[in-house]
């Protein structure tokens, strides 16, 4: 048995979510090798030898490889396929957009956003926004797998020497087009891998109060996160919407600040080691989740909260 | 231009799910079912797109129990003009489904498939890119605009480090982000006027589709409790609490 | 929490809430509340928040009034905003009876001080201008009520009680109870409570606490839908101008509901069809549950808000709500003690919690805190059903409850579900004879006989109806010749022991009949001086007596002595009311009757008014009874149950050519009130005084010490506010009085009418009622009000038949 592992990349790094997958895919068998398919992703291909995890890396360019459209990749990775039992991806839009469309191809029945492996064909996966989690079995020879990358651990980044092979690139696609992207661009760490993740819930009131969270973001190094609400009353962009339909985070330290706990919210942050809850409103649902919950006024609260961190000699970062 | 839209009945959003005591599934029994709300988004787009002009028939389509032409009725009510059901029983997988719609695609011949991008029951987001695949047609999933030019959509996508847009010719699959649209309400009379448009009823075995599941469920277990927290009485005790006790600072 | 408290309270609804904290506003602060999830998780959450003044009964009417002056004075209270939008509520009328009824409730509002106001099809319009009126008769407005959010009333609530010193435990589920010496040990997964009381305001989990403590608490849920629409343009367009909300809108007829929200509509109607829920309880993990919607029972009903408001079918809807509503067999709450329970008080059934919430609260507080409740509550004890009414009965009859909420309620109506429960063994003799049956404590009685071609069929009516001829008929006989009426729904028991005459001389206010086979008339009062039960009390022996009253207090009355008599063993008590039969005999030929079917002497020397004795009737064993509630000679016939067949059958064969015939409860009605015979629930109450209910010759204040003797003397002394007459209306052509219209003089409200009818054997139209004492003298003329109209009305004597009771004693 040997697993594909398909990268996500900018064709110049490795996108870190990637390193979660080869932990996952590595717990199904450890003869990992990574389809790589880029333009101009030789430094990519290089990272990812040098991993310990990678037994071998399948090396593909072509122009219309650049921005990763799942019809141009599909193709690709149903062609190397053959003498794989699985092929893993990361659950991020990248692999939750590529994936079914190779599972469809190869007639297999995909088991999306694993948080855990049992064995090479069981796995456990949340349903119900993670209110259950299923533990399954896939019974097709071959496995279409995905993978929650917060649920794995980043695989080491050295120590291995894998071969770097060439394939041939497939046909382009031409029915779809790649327009642009907007990526919005940050200083901060990455919600879906910071340690620290301080949201806002519509109790912000406005985007210009976003400025609180912010500068307690800064002190602590944390990413930025908010609920549904706050996006959909346009406070904040939604990149950063933590929740059954936008991010899932696990971070060491969540909290949350004036969010009233909806289900769907919870779903994307209930992981986390430690919850903390800013709201005014005793009653609420997220005070149950909880591990600290503080009864008051946020904007009370957030200016104190900034104040204490100052007094602070260090802070574990 | 037809569109055919796939939508789902799964149970309420607002609905506290529990698992079951045999660890056989979740309690379903006398549960409030609803329709799939990424699929209101869908219909939603195709009631919007016939409105100004450019569709001619919106078909809903679910794939499911008996209950499901409730579903299919909302869509009716909503602004669709007929509906099919692809009768089954039990579990069905996302790679069934697909097949089940590919068949219906090849009858139908739509210009544009429309559906949420994930159901909220069983979280998966593969079905509208494994029909793509199926059809070999172009796929704009988690789609948050919709622009219809000639035998163009532009879409534009919600993706974890923004927004991504991409041209794709018709015909096409489009799976819908909350982020879409506005989903409007059915007014009573609508309600009342759809129980008389039509519902097709076809089973798999009808289409010739194999919908036998690959994946097994072996158990269904409820996530791990977490341990009950306190309440702080200050913001100094929160901030001593995360540096002393939970060291997470 | 708490290992003791004084009173636990299981449950935080609305209803829960409410009685904490008048609990605590009684002055209790060792009180606590225990909630299995989080509080209004079970039905309030997602109540409509509607404040219904509107009740055609007396007691619940009350409690309804006291919420809503309640719920406006909370914020200041507590600091916490209700969300009671007071935007009046308009009750609107197609046909004639539901005027009629409009007209009947009226006067009840008027007795209790509820502002209720006509409205012509017009002014409807100029309130509600997306309505469409040309086709109503007409509407009464209440001015002060409206709708709250009953999450915040509920929260206020809390916050009142907990500033008084209550304790709230939520996710704190209770897994049993237990009777101890003292009171009772409430039993949580957190710990268990020690108490003396204990309030269940469990909702849909009633019957789940009542199990607990061996109680078949008759209360299941119902389903009820009701529909949210996004908001319409003249709607937003009204709030824009500045323009008042619209108020909450009742089509009656229709049988809905209609009020603003967010811009949009809510309909709620009661539809048929609609299911009984949680048969068996809620899941144990079931909190803020909603059941699939069915917009396809609900049909007829949309099509009826459509044509009533257009913009209703203009708009898309935005959510429909299907949740549980506590239900009771005839629609009330049941609110008061449990039966054969020490301080086990039962807050359940609650259909209209959010308003019923305030008053029954209240109440519950003067109850376990004073002793007494202030209101008559006959109308919501959970005493009035007995063991009939079991699970299946209840999901019949608790749908039908439901279904009934907007159809006319008929002060004669008789519904039709779970019928035929308890049969008297004459019951198919009735039947045969024209019996047009009625129930009461699920025994089946006839009501009234067709005969002569009259269809074997109620018609129900404010106004005289089919049936008035028919008892007119059974009136006529029982004056002239000798009529049969089945008793057998008696409540019956015996009372012995070395301590029996001791406890009864006790319990009630009358001297007991010294004699063995003497008979007497006495009324318990409770510990206010009100009166609570009535009995006649024969004595069998010197330490057995024999208690009869009302079928529908049976419970009642039966629990009432039961938690009065001593616990030390010498005074037994024995439930009589199954295995008794009681067949009456009246009329001036009753004596020829039963010499015709006895051995026994039945002359006026041997066999006195107000003794009983045991004779034969045939072949069967009868204690007889002079007594009956006609005001004519006659007899009660005691008798064991089984024997009834062969009694009525000598009865009737021996009485053909007497002119024996059956008569009924409504004949039976019109005879008592032309004797000023009062009855329990509407002459005597505990709201009244035996004094001022007329009962001075029973009551021997006297005589050594009873239940209630010290405040009845305290009451007399600061004075008397009513007393009960008699009285002729002049001029009624097609509708007696009812009961609760209202009486006046020069214009102003002095007393209520309790009862009414026609007389017959007098050929006037009589009315019992309670007024003013400085004018309750005889001669004295008032008016009074019947379904909207005023007639004339002149006080009577007392017992205008027969007042020397000739007749009786002959």
């Amino acid at each position: 048995m040997s697993v594909l592992l398909i990268a996500e990349h900018n064709n110049k790094e490795v996108k870190p979510f990637t390193l979660n997958a080869i932990t996952a895919a590595s717990q199904m068998d450890a003869d990992v090798h990574v389809l790589l398919i880029g333009n101009n992703c030789g430094e990519v291909a290089k990272s990812l030898s040098e991993m310990s995890a990678v037994k071998k890396v399948l090396h593909a360019e072509a122009a219309h490889y650049e921005n990763y459209l799942a019809e141009n990749f599909a193709p690709l990775a149903v062609k190397v396929s053959e003498n794989y039992s699985h092929i893993v991806s990361s659950a991020n839009t990248f692999g939750k957009n590529l994936m079914p469309r190779i599972a469809a191809h190869l007639d297999i029945s995909q088991v999306s956003d694993i948080t855990k492996v049992i064995s090479p064909d069981t796995f456990i996966r949340p349903i119900y926004a993670g209110n259950a989690f299923a533990t399954v079995k896939s019974t097709d020879t071959k496995k279409c797998i995905t993978i929650r990358p917060t649920s794995f651990e980043p695989c080491e980044t050295s120590g291995g020497s894998a071969p770097i092979e060439k394939i041939e690139a497939t046909e382009e696609f031409t029915l779809s087009k790649f327009i642009k992207r907007e990526e919005v661009k940050s200083d901060r760490p990455e919600l879906g891998t910071a340690r620290i993740v301080i949201s806002g819930g519509r109790g912000m009131q406005n985007g210009e109060n976003f400025k609180l969270i912010a500068d307690i973001a800064d002190k602590l190094n944390a990413a930025i996160g908010a609920s549904r609400a706050a996006v959909d009353a346009g406070y904040i962009s939604n990149e950063h919407q933590v929740g059954q339909t936008g991010k899932v985070v696990v971070p060491d330290l969540y909290i949350a600040v004036g969010i009233s706990g909806a289900i769907q919210h919870l779903a994307g942050m209930k992981e986390s080691k430690i919850i903390v809850a800013i709201n005014k409103d005793g009653e609420a649902p997220i005070f149950s989740v909880a591990d600290y919950g503080l009864e008051a006024d946020l904007f009370e609260a957030l200016p104190q909260f900034l104040e204490e961190l100052n007094k602070l000699n260090s802070i574990q970062k | 231009m037809k569109i055919l839209v796939a939508i789902k009945r799964v149970i309420d959003y607002n609905v506290q799910v529990r698992v079951k005591e045999d660890g056989t599934g979740v309690v379903t029994d006398n549960v409030k079912m609803s329709s799939n709300p990424p699929d209101d988004n869908a219909i939603e787009e195709a009631v919007k797109i016939k409105e100004a002009g450019k569709a001619t028939e919106i078909i809903a389509i679910t794939v499911g129990e008996e209950k499901s032409q409730e579903t299919v009725r909302k869509a009716l009510a909503v602004g669709a003009d007929r509906g099919i059901l692809i009768k089954t029983e039990g579990t069905i997988e996302p790679l069934a489904v697909a097949k089940a719609l590919q068949k219906i695609v090849d009858k139908e011949n739509p210009d544009l498939v429309f559906m949420g991008k994930q159901a909220i029951d069983d979280d998966c987001n593969q079905t509208g890119q494994m029909l793509s695949a199926l059809l070999n047609w172009p796929q704009a999933t988690f789609a948050s605009k919709i622009e219809i030019k000639d035998k163009i959509l532009e879409v534009t996508r919600e993706i974890d480090e923004g927004l991504e847009t991409i041209e794709v010719n018709l015909p096409a699959i489009v799976t819908c982000d909350l982020r879409l649209n506005e989903p409007r309400y059915a007014s009573l009379p609508n309600i009342m006027k759809a129980k008389k448009k039509p519902i097709e009823i076809f089973t798999a075995a009808d289409l010739g589709v194999d919908i036998t599941p690959r994946v097994q469920q072996i158990k269904v277990e409820e996530p791990p409790k977490r341990k009950a927290g306190i309440k702080v009485a200050s913001v100094a005790e929160l901030v001593s609490k995360l540096k002393n006790e939970a060291k997470v600072i | 929490m708490k290992s003791k408290a004084k009173v636990v309270v299981v449950g935080g609804g609305v209803v829960g809430v409410s009685a904490l904290y008048h609990l605590a506003k009684k002055g209790l602060s060792d009180v606590v509340l225990v909630e299995r999830k989080e509080l209004t998780s079970g039905s309030t959450w997602h109540a409509a928040g509607l404040l219904p003044l509107f009740n055609m009964s007396y007691s619940v009417g009350q409690l309804h009034k006291y919420a809503v002056d309640l719920y406006k004075k909370l914020e200041e209270e507590t600091g916490q905003n209700v969300g009671f939008s007071v935007v009046s509520n308009i009750r609107l009328a197609s046909t004639k009876d539901r005027m009629d009824e409009y007209h009947q409730y009226a006067g009840v509002a008027q007795t209790i001080g509820v502002d209720v106001k006509f409205l012509t099809p017009d002014q409807v319009k100029e309130i509600w201008p997306l309505c469409r009126t040309d086709d109503l008769l007409g509407a009464i407005q209440h001015p002060e009520d409206g709708y709250i959010q009953p999450a915040d009333l509920t929260q206020a609530m809390a916050t009142g009680a907990r500033n008084m010193g209550a304790e709230i435990y939520r996710n704190t589920a209770v897994v049993g109870i237990k009777q101890t010496k003292d009171g009772w040990v409430v039993e949580t997964d957190k710990g268990s409570i020690e108490c003396e009381h204990v309030i269940s305001c469990s909702g849909n989990f009633a019957r789940q606490t009542g199990k607990m403590v061996g109680l078949d608490i008759p209360a299941i849920p119902v389903e009820h839908q009701y529909i949210v629409t996004e908001a319409h343009p003249d709607i937003l367009k009204r709030k824009k101008e500045g323009l008042p909300e619209m108020g909450v809108l009742r089509d009656s007829d229709s049988r809905w509901y209609m009020r603003e929200e967010a811009g949009g509509l809510i309909l709620g109607p009661y539809e048929d069809g609609a299911p009984a829920c949680y048969v068996d309880g809620p899941s144990k993990d079931s909190e803020y549950e909603l059941f699939q919607e069915d917009l396809d029972r609900l049909a007829p009903h949309i099509e009826g808000a459509i044509h009533r408001v257009p913009a209703f079918g203009e708009v898309g809807v935005k959510k429909v709500y299907n949740g549980a509503i506590c239900y009771t067999p005839d629609g009330n709450p049941i609110v008061g003690p449990a039966w054969g329970l020490k301080n086990f008080w039962i807050n359940e059934g609650h259909s209209f919690g959010i308003t019923a919430a305030g008053g029954a609260g209240w109440q519950l507080a003067e109850w376990i805190v004073d002793g007494e409740p202030t209101v008559d509550m006959l109308g919501v004890d959970p005493r009035r059903f007995g063991d009939y009414a079991t699970k299946s009965y209840l999901k019949e009859k608790n749908e039908e409850a439901y279904n009934h909420v907007f159809k006319v309620h008929y002060p004669d109506e008789e519904r039709g579900a779970a019928r035929e429960l308890r049969t008297s063994p004459c019951y198919d003799r009735m039947k045969d004879l024209g019996a047009v049956f009625g129930q009461k404590f699920g025994w089946e009685r006839p009501n009234f006989f067709a005969t002569d071609g009259m269809e074997q069929k109620d018609d129900w009516s404010f106004r005289r109806s089919k049936w008035f001829e028919a008892i007119k008929k059974e009136c006529k006989n029982v004056k002239e010749n000798v009529g049969l009426l089945d008793m057998t729904a008696f409540a019956k028991c015996r009372i012995k022991g070395p301590g029996a005459e001791e406890f009864l001389d006790y319990l009630v206010a009358n001297k007991l009949p010294k004699k063995i086979g003497r008979i007497g008339l006495c009324h318990a009062l409770n510990t206010k001086g009100g009166v609570h039960s009535e009995f006649t009390i024969m004595r069998e022996a010197s330490d057995s007596f024999y208690l009869v009253s009302a079928g529908a207090n049976q419970r009642l009355d039966h629990d009432w002595i039961q938690k009065w008599m001593p616990t030390d063993g010498t005074v037994q008590f024995e439930n009589l009311t199954n295995s008794m039969g009681v067949l009456v005999v009246s009329g001036p030929k009753a004596r020829e009757l039963m010499t015709r079917v006895s051995r026994d002497d039945f002359s006026k020397e041997n066999f006195k008014w107000l003794s009983a004795k045991n004779v034969n009737v045939g072949n069967a064993p009868v204690n007889a009874m002079r007594v009956n509630f006609v005001g004519e000679l006659g007899w009660e016939l005691h008798h064991p149950i089984e024997y009834q067949n062969h009694i009525f059958d000598k009865l009737m064969e021996a009485g053909k050519d007497l002119g024996i015939k059956p008569y009924g409860i409504r004949a039976m009605n019109s005879l008592r009130l032309e004797k000023s015979y009062k009855l329990v629930g509407t002459e005597l109450s505990i709201e009244y005084s035996p004094y001022e209910s007329g009962l001075d010759r029973f009551i021997h204040p006297n005589k050594g010490n009873f239940i209630g003797l010290d405040a009845l003397n305290q009451w007399r002394e600061k004075g008397f506010s009513n007393k009960l007459v008699t009285m002729e209306i002049h001029n009624v052509e097609d509708a007696d009085v009812l009961g609760n219209n209202p009486i006046y003089e020069n214009g102003k409200v002095v007393g209520r009418a309790t009862g009414g009818d026609f007389g017959f054997r007098l050929g006037k139209s009589i009315a019992l009622g309670m007024i003013k004492p400085d004018i309750a003298t005889t001669g004295q003329k008032l008016k009074i009000d019947i379904l909207g109209k005023m007639y004339d009305c002149t006080i009577l004597e007392e017992s205008p038949y027969d007042p020397e009771n000739n007749l009786l004693r002959s």
